[in-house]
């Protein structure tokens, strides 16, 4: 199924700039997202995702969770990620 | 170590051929109105609220009166109560020298109940009962007739009362612009107007002592008001050289733009819509140029509403939710929803973030709250990224949402007043179930209990 790895093309910057080189599109993102992408680049899971904001952020869990929720969705709007079947079917358990 | 504030992740792509610099503002933050800040108003008098400032409303007015007086001295303003007939709102401009302008029975009897004599109030519209019309001519009030019905509704109560009714005739016409009025009054072009004139004149029943015209509403065009004095001004001296009759008044009614923008419209509204000195200046060419005019001086009556209390008007509105659209759009719930923001069906309201700004801004919907698709507040506005609880101010909103707001679901919200020395002062409840189960019956029958 899907692959997850569109964005790990994306080159950005350090003050919140990304560019794709395959579309063309440019995108601006501020200090967090640039955090969540960093870590999805890393292969880290949303559990860790998660924990890592908390860890750095003054979040409460709730918030981040519903928070990296929507931030995801938009990725998804924008081509520039999708889960892999391992993920959904770990979803799909939950 | 302590963790860095935190706020949602965003991420944006880049359009070309973005609007240029007029058609998107870097949004602010207002975190007052008049020095009040906004967190003590929502603590003291709740969510959402309604925030009107004297301080502005008088300091329109004296701009208006002094635009105006500046072309031709002799005007007047009727404060059009359909407009906001607060009473703390109409009474704030009866003590700037204001009339009062009323379309219905029960604005007359708002008006009488501040202390406003009938010879101070203007009637208008297309509806007045013959009860309206026995207390206003018996009050000497100034009538302004719509049609021919009322003309002879006017005749029966001037023999009924043995009393000549002070009456003007009100005036559609071609002025330039679209969509032309002409449901209200009597057609210049067509010569219906003189016809009505003709018609009081030969009836003796009627006293005619002006014209009076509204051409349109949130007029963007000066020009128009020029075109809409001189041809009352022309019939003024056609009634004079015809009939003998020279007329006191010119009223030339509403419609001046104030600050707020259209749905339809590309340029915001405060660098769109003319300043009053343009209007004043185009109605004081007409009169200047007018022999009539310059013989009779007639009043200039004005009943300019939305130019004058739009901006001196506040929605303060918290955040209630956040969610992100199936198409990746933002979206904020709000408290306040379009039932009592009824302008919001043809403005595109300022919203103001009522605290500092963190994030990104994002293309965002603003929605209220209540359970109808149609609860919009805003499509698309550039907007920062907000907190549940945050507090939103909304403006301009002075001009028709406590006339035109609807009880749904809930209860309307308090509206406020902050005096010029700086107090708050409480103009309208918020209201409690009592208040709307109060005019409510239920049969014997379905009595639950």
């Amino acid at each position: 199924m899907g692959t997850n790895d569109n964005f790990k093309r994306l080159a950005m910057s350090e003050n919140g700039f990304l560019f794709d080189p395959q579309t063309g599109h440019s995108y601006t993102v501020n200090e967090i997202s640039m955090e969540i992408l960093s870590c999805l680049k890393r292969g880290m899971d949303e559990s860790g995702i998660i924990k890592h904001i908390m860890d750095n952020y003054d979040v409460t869990e709730d918030q981040i969770k519903r928070d990296y929720n929507s931030f995801i969705v938009k990725l998804k709007q924008y081509s520039l990620y999708e889960e892999t079947d391992k993920e959904l079917a770990k979803k799909f358990k939950k | 170590m302590a963790k860095k504030s935190y706020y949602a992740p965003t991420i944006e792509r880049k359009v070309a051929g973005a609007p240029g610099k007029f058609a998107t503002s870097v949004p602010s933050y207002q975190d007052n109105i008049d020095e009040i800040p906004i967190k003590a108003l929502i603590e003291n008098y709740g969510s959402p609220l309604f925030v009107f400032s004297e301080k502005s409303i008088r300091w329109k007015f004296k701009e208006a009166q002094r635009a105006f007086s500046l072309h031709y001295p002799n005007v007047k303003f009727g404060w059009s109560y359909k407009t906001n007939y607060l009473q703390a709102i109409c009474a704030t401009f009866h003590q700037e020298g204001a009339w009062a302008e009323v379309v219905s029975g029960m604005e007359y009897e708002r008006a009488r109940l501040l202390g406003i004599p009938g010879k101070k109030i203007i009637f208008n519209g297309p509806s007045k009962t013959k009860n309206d019309l026995l207390k206003a001519v018996s009050e000497e009030a100034t009538i302004n007739i719509d049609h021919l019905d009322e003309l002879f509704l006017l005749e029966e109560i001037s023999v009924e009362l043995g009393k000549k009714p002070r009456v003007g005739v009100r005036v559609n016409m071609d002025t330039g612009i679209y969509p032309q009025w002409s449901r209200f009054g009597f057609n210049y072009e067509n010569r219906e107007a003189y016809r009505a004139v003709q018609r009081i004149v030969t009836g003796n029943k009627l006293e005619l002592i002006g014209l009076h015209t509204h051409i349109g509403t949130f007029i963007l065009e000066p020009n128009a008001y020029y075109i809409a004095a001189a041809k009352l001004l022309n019939l003024a001296g056609y009634i004079e050289t015809d009939f003998g009759i020279t007329l006191q008044f010119i009223d030339l009614g509403g419609g001046i733009a104030s600050n707020n923008t259209l749905c339809e419209q590309y340029l915001p509204g405060d660098i769109a819509s003319p300043n009053i000195e343009q209007y004043a200046e185009a109605i004081g060419k007409a009169f200047n140029e007018s022999p009539f005019c310059r013989k009779n001086q007639p009043t200039l009556f004005l009943e300019s509403g939305r130019a004058l209390i739009d901006e001196a008007g506040y929605l303060v509105s918290s955040v209630i939710g956040k969610k992100t659209l199936v198409d990746g759009q933002k979206a904020l719930i709000l408290d306040a929803g379009v039932n009592i923001l009824y302008t919001s069906n043809w403005y595109k309201h300022k919203f103001t973030p009522a605290q500092p700004i963190t994030g990104t801004i994002e293309n965002t919907v603003i929605y209220g709250p209540l359970c109808m698709n149609i609860d919009v507040m805003r499509h698309g506005i550039r907007f920062p990224d907000l907190k549940i609880g945050d507090a939103v101010i909304i403006s301009p909103v002075g001009a028709y949402n406590v006339t035109q707001w609807m009880q749904f679901i809930t209860y309307r919200p308090n509206v406020v007043l902050i005096t010029v020395n700086g107090d708050v002062e409480i103009i309208r409840e918020k209201e409690t179930l009592k208040d709307i189960l109060h005019k409510e019956k239920l049969p014997k029958h379905l009595n639950l209990s």
